[in-house]
C-alpha cells in the first residue's frame, strides 16, 4: 500500500528536489548554454571541432580504447579468481574478498601515488633490482605509460568484477552444474554448457560496470599519464584549467554526459537480464582438495595479495623509512608550510579542512538522502519516477560536476565561486546516490503495517518515524553515512575545480604536492596519503562491519 | 540391482549418513521416507556420485562403482528444486543428455518429442524455462532424467513444490511412466501417502539410518518402531508396561507384549461396538473429539486413566461425551521393540 505525502512537513519532500535543481541540473544548463551559445548565440563549432580535429577525436578514441584495455584486463584477471572463490572454501576466504573491495573507497591520488611508489622510476621495485643485480639504470620503465595506467584500472575495478561474477556464479553454479554432471557431462562439457554460458550475463555486466569507471577514470590518469595520454576527463580539466577553452571544455563535457548516460542505459539493461530464475542450489563452495585444485588457489590468493597489497604497502614503507632508517620525519613535516611551494596553507591545515568538510557532508547527504529516499518510497507513482534522477550525479563525472559549478556559481544570485560552502555542496552532490542506495532498501523493507500499528496504538505521526522508522534504518542510514564521509574524504576530481586557496582539502594537496619539485614535497605527499588512505580504510571497514546481508543495494 | 553397503556420510560436523544398508531390485520404484533432515537427498546424492567423500560402497550390479564419477554413471537424478538450465530452452533441456551420449540428431529429437508428448508439454518445447509454472517446470525436470535412458531414474521430492490436489494426480502419473519406462526408481518423498501410493517397496529413514524397509501394506500394518509408527500418523503407542494398558485390554492380551518397550494399539482393528462381534475384547470409553472428514470421521475415545485411543470411523451421529463402546481386535495389538 502506497501512502500519498499530506500534511505540514511535506515541504521537506522537496529540500532534495531544489538541492538537485539548484547544484546539478543549474550547473548543466550552464554548461549546456557555454557550448552551444559561446558568445550569445548558436555556434556549434566547438562540437565540429571535436568531429574535425585529429586531436580531439584522438582523445575521444583513446578514451574508449584505454577503457576496453582495462576492461578486457580486469575480467580476464577476474574470472578464473571468481571461479575460485566460487568453488572453493578456504580460510580468509571473506576477509580476502572484503579487503579486495578497500580500493573503491581510495582515493585515486592516493592509489596513483602508491603505484609510483612501487612501479616508478625510482619505486621499489627499481630500486630492489638495481640492488639485486648491480645496474645503474632502472629495469621496470613504467612511468607514464599506457601500462602503468591500465594496471592502476585493474587494481581499482578487480574486485567489482570479482563480486560480481563469483557471486553469481556460487548463486546458480551448483544446482546446474550437478545436474549437467548426472546427464553425463565431463569437465569440459560443464565449462561449454554451463558455466561459461552461464557467467556471460554476470560478465557483461560486469564489464560494462568497469568500463563506465575506467572511462570516467580523471585521477589516476592525470597523475600516472599526464597529458599525453589525455582522456575526455583530462581533456575537460586541461581546457578549462590550462588553456581556459571554456566552450571546448563545456563541448566535452557535453559529449562526457551523453556518452554515460547511453552507458548508464546499457548497464541497467545487462542488469536486468541478470535476474533469471535461478534455482536456489547448495552452495557450490568446498575445500580444494587435489593437488591442482590446491595450486590453483594459492596462485589466485598470491595475485590478489601480490595486486592489492603491494602497492599500498609499498606507499606505507615509503613513507616512514627515510634513507632506509624508520623515521616519522616526513609526518612531521606536515604541519609546515614549505616555501615558494604552490600551496598557501600547511597541509595539516588541509586534514582539518577535510574533515570539516566531510562532515558538512555526511550531515547533509544524510538529510538531504532521507528526504529523497521517502519522496521516493511514498511519493506514488510521481516519487517513483525520482529514482533515476538522484542516481544522475553518479553518471555524471566529478570532473563535469566541478567545472558546471565554476562555470553556473560565479555569479548573482548564486555567488559561491568564492565560499568553502562550494566543497561540501558538490561533495553532497557526489555522495547522495549512496546514500540514498543504502536507505532505500531498508525503507523499502519497512512493512507498512508496523506504521499502522504503533498509529493504532497511540502514535502520532512524528512519534511514529522517532520510534518505528529511524531505528529500523538506523543501519541504513549508517551505512549512507559512512560512505558519505569516505567519498568526500577522497573526492578529488570536483574539488581540483572548486577548492580555494585556503580551503583544498587532502586530496588536492597530495595532487599539488607531487608537482611540486623537490623532495620535501613530495615526502609530505606521500605522509598525506598514507593519513589519508588510513582515514578510508578506517570509514571502509566501518561500512563493511554494518553491511550484513541485505542493506544497500550495490 | 544396486546395493548400498554400509554407506556414511557427513557435511563438516553434520553426519548425514550412518552406515546404511540397503538394496534394490530391477524395475522397482522404492520410495524414501522420512522426515527433512533424515539423509533421504544425501543417501540420492552419493549414489549419484555427487558426494565422492562418502565411506561404503555403492555397488551395481556386482560392480563396485563407488569411485565413478556422476557423468559416467547414467543415473537419472532429478533434482528437488528441478535445477532446470536456466539459459536453454524447454527443448534444450530435455536433450542435453542425448546430446552428451553423442546420440544421432534424429534420434535427439524424435526422444525429445516423444518425451514432450508423454508429459504432455507437446507445444512449450522453444519456451524459455524461466517462463515455466511449478508444474511444467516439475514435468521438464522429468523429461530431462528420462531422456538419456538411465540405468536407474532417482527422483528428489518431484511433487514437493505442487498443491495437494496435483499432487495426488501427477502421484499415479509418474508412477505410470516410471512403470512404462521398464525403469528402476528411487523415489525420495515425506508424504506418507504419496509412499503408498508410488512405492514398490518404502523405507523409512529416521537420523541418517534405515528403520523399516517393506511393502506400504507391510509398512502400515506391521510398522518396526514406535518412530515409523508415529511418522505413519499412528498416535495409540503406550509403554508396554503400564498397569493402565494391561487393565484396559486384559492380562491375555498384553503378555505377548513382553519384553517390547512399547505397544501400538493398530487404528485399523479399532471399532465401535454393533454387537456383532462377540470376539473381541470390548472397551469402554467417552468420546472426546469427533472431526468430520467427509467420506469418514477421526474419532477420539477417553477409556480412562488418561489413555485415549484415535482412530476413523464411518460419519456417526455421535457426539463428544457420549458412552461409547469399543472392539480391539486381537492382532491390532502390536509390539513395538522401539
Amino acid at each position: 500500500m502506497r501512502r500519498r505525502i499530506r500534511g505540514s512537513g511535506a515541504w521537506l519532500f522537496l529540500l532534495p528536489l531544489l538541492f538537485l535543481s539548484l547544484f546539478y541540473f543549474y550547473p548543466l544548463l550552464s554548461l549546456f548554454d557555454i557550448s552551444l551559445r559561446p558568445a550569445g548565440a548558436l555556434d556549434l563549432s566547438a562540437f565540429l571541432r571535436i568531429v574535425e580535429s585529429d586531436y580531439y577525436l584522438g582523445t575521444l578514441l583513446f578514451t574508449v580504447y584505454q577503457a576496453l584495455l582495462s576492461t578486457t584486463a580486469t575480467l580476464l584477471l577476474a574470472l578464473p579468481c571468481a571461479f575460485v572463490f566460487a568453488r572453493f572454501r578456504f580460510r580468509g576466504r571473506s576477509l580476502l574478498l572484503s579487503l579486495a573491495t578497500l580500493p573503491f573507497v581510495l582515493p585515486t591520488v592516493v592509489v596513483a601515488l602508491a603505484f609510483a611508489t612501487l612501479l616508478g622510476e625510482d619505486g621499489l621495485l627499481n630500486d630492489a633490482l638495481r640492488a639485486l643485480f648491480s645496474l645503474d639504470y632502472a629495469p621496470v620503465q613504467l612511468e607514464r605509460t599506457l601500462p602503468l595506467i591500465i594496471i592502476a584500472h585493474v587494481f581499482y575495478n578487480f574486485a567489482v568484477a570479482l563480486r560480481i561474477m563469483s557471486g553469481y556464479w556460487s548463486s546458480m553454479g551448483a544446482a546446474a552444474e550437478e545436474a549437467a554432471r548426472c546427464l553425463g557431462a565431463d569437465e569440459w562439457a560443464l565449462w561449454r554448457d554451463i558455466r561459461l554460458p552461464l557467467i556471460r550475463p554476470a560478465l557483461l555486466s560486469a564489464g560494462a560496470l568497469v568500463f563506465i569507471f575506467c572511462f570516467t577514470s580523471f585521477g589516476v590518469i592525470l597523475i600516472l599519464g599526464g597529458i599525453r595520454f589525455a582522456t575526455l576527463e583530462v581533456q575537460i580539466y586541461y581546457q578549462a584549467v590550462s588553456i581556459f577553452n571554456l566552450p571546448m571544455a563545456a563541448a566535452l563535457s557535453i559529449v562526457q554526459i551523453l556518452s554515460m548516460l547511453a552507458m548508464m542505459a546499457l548497464y541497467t539493461r545487462s542488469q536486468k537480464r541478470l535476474r533469471l530464475d535461478l534455482a536456489s542450489g547448495a552452495t557450490l563452495a568446498k575445500p580444494a582438495r587435489s593437488a591442482l585444485e590446491k595450486l590453483a588457489l594459492a596462485a589466485c590468493v598470491g595475485f590478489m595479495a601480490l595486486l592489492l597489497f603491494s602497492p599500498l604497502l609499498a606507499l606505507l614503507w615509503r613513507s616512514i623509512f627515510v634513507g632506509g632508517a624508520l623515521d616519522l620525519r616526513n609526518y612531521a613535516s606536515l604541519a609546515e608550510s614549505s616555501r615558494g611551494s604552490l600551496l598557501f596553507i600547511a597541509p595539516l591545515e588541509s586534514i582539518f579542512n577535510s574533515l570539516r568538510f566531510a562532515a558538512l557532508t555526511t550531515g547533509a547527504a544524510v538529510f538531504l538522502g532521507l528526504c529523497a529516499a521517502y519522496l521516493i518510497e511514498r511519493g506514488g507513482r510521481l516519487g517513483r519516477l525520482f529514482d533515476p534522477l538522484f542516481m544522475l550525479p553518479l553518471a555524471t563525472s566529478a570532473v563535469t560536476l566541478g567545472f558546471g559549478f565554476i562555470v553556473a556559481l560565479d555569479e548573482p544570485p548564486l555567488n559561491l565561486r568564492a565560499s568553502w560552502l562550494i566543497i561540501p555542496i558538490a561533495h553532497t552532490l557526489v555522495a547522495l546516490p549512496f546514500v540514498l542506495r543504502s536507505v532505500l532498501p531498508s525503507l523499502r523493507a519497512l512493512p507498512p503495517s508496523l506504521r499502522e500499528a504503533a498509529a493504532l496504538l497511540g502514535a502520532r505521526p512524528q512519534t511514529v518515524f522517532r520510534t518505528i522508522d529511524l531505528p529500523l534504518l538506523g543501519r541504513g542510514i549508517a551505512v549512507g553515512a559512512t560512505f558519505a564521509f569516505t567519498v568526500s574524504m577522497g573526492e578529488f576530481g570536483a574539488s581540483l575545480f572548486v577548492a580555494q586557496r585556503e580551503s583544498v582539502t587532502m586530496p588536492v594537496v597530495i595532487y599539488r604536492l607531487i608537482g611540486d619539485p623537490g623532495n620535501a614535497s613530495y615526502r609530505q605527499a606521500l605522509a598525506m596519503s598514507v593519513v589519508l588512505m588510513l582515514a578510508c580504510a578506517c570509514g571502509f571497514s566501518l561500512i563493511e562491519r554494518l553491511r550484513v546481508a541485505g542493506v544497500g543495494e550495490f | 540391482m544396486l546395493r548400498v553397503n554400509a554407506v556414511s556420510h557427513s557435511y563438516g560436523d553434520i553426519v548425514a549418513l550412518r552406515g546404511l544398508s540397503l538394496e534394490l531390485e530391477a524395475g522397482e520404484i522404492l520410495c524414501l521416507l522420512g522426515p527433512s533432515g533424515c539423509g533421504k537427498t544425501s543417501l540420492l546424492r552419493v549414489i549419484a556420485g555427487l558426494e565422492p567423500d562418502h565411506s561404503g560402497a555403492i555397488l551395481f550390479e556386482g560392480e563396485d562403482i563407488s569411485a565413478l564419477p556422476p557423468h559416467k554413471r547414467e543415473f537419472g537424478l532429478m533434482f528437488q528444486d528441478f535445477a532446470l538450465f536456466p539459459h536453454m530452452t524447454v527443448a534444450q533441456n530435455i536433450a542435453y543428455g542425448l546430446r552428451r551420449k553423442s546420440a544421432s540428431k534424429r534420434e535427439i529429437e524424435a526422444t525429445t518429442r516423444r518425451l514432450l508428448d508423454r508429459v504432455g508439454l507437446g507445444r512449450l518445447e522453444a519456451r524459455d524455462v524461466s517462463a515455466l509454472s511449478g508444474g511444467q517446470k516439475q514435468r521438464v525436470a522429468l523429461a530431462r532424467s528420462l531422456a538419456p535412458n538411465p540405468r536407474l531414474l532417482m527422483l528428489d521430492e518431484p511433487l514437493g513444490s505442487l498443491d495437494a490436489q496435483l499432487r495426488d494426480q501427477l502421484a499415479l502419473e509418474l508412477r505410470q511412466i516410471i512403470n512404462g519406462a521398464g525403469l528402476s526408481a528411487i523415489y525420495v518423498t515425506h508424504d506418507r501417502q504419496e509412499a503408498y501410493a508410488v512405492g514398490d517397496r518404502i523405507a523409512v529413514m529416521k537420523d541418517g539410518a534405515l528403520q523399516q524397509i517393506a511393502s506400504p501394506r507391510a509398512l502400515y500394518r506391521r510398522p518396526a518402531s514406535a518412530f515409523v509408527a508415529r511418522f505413519l500418523g499412528m498416535r495409540n503407542i503406550f509403554p508396554a508396561d503400564s498397569p493402565e494398558l494391561v487393565r484396559a485390554l486384559g492380562v491375555e492380551a498384553t503378555r505377548q507384549l513382553e519384553p517390547a518397550p512399547f505397544a501400538l494399539i493398530h487404528p485399523s482393528g479399532l471399532r465401535l461396538d454393533d454387537r456383532s462381534d462377540k470376539a473381541s475384547p470390548l472397551l469402554e470409553g467417552v468420546l472426546r473429539r469427533v472431526v468430520f472428514r467427509g467420506d469418514r470421521c477421526d474419532l477420539t475415545v477417553d477409556i480412562g486413566d488418561g489413555m485415549a485411543l484415535a482412530f476413523a470411523a464411518p460419519d456417526t451421529q455421535l457426539a463428544p461425551g457420549d458412552k461409547v463402546r469399543l472392539h480391539v481386535a486381537p492382532e491390532a495389538i502390536i509390539a513395538l521393540p522401539k
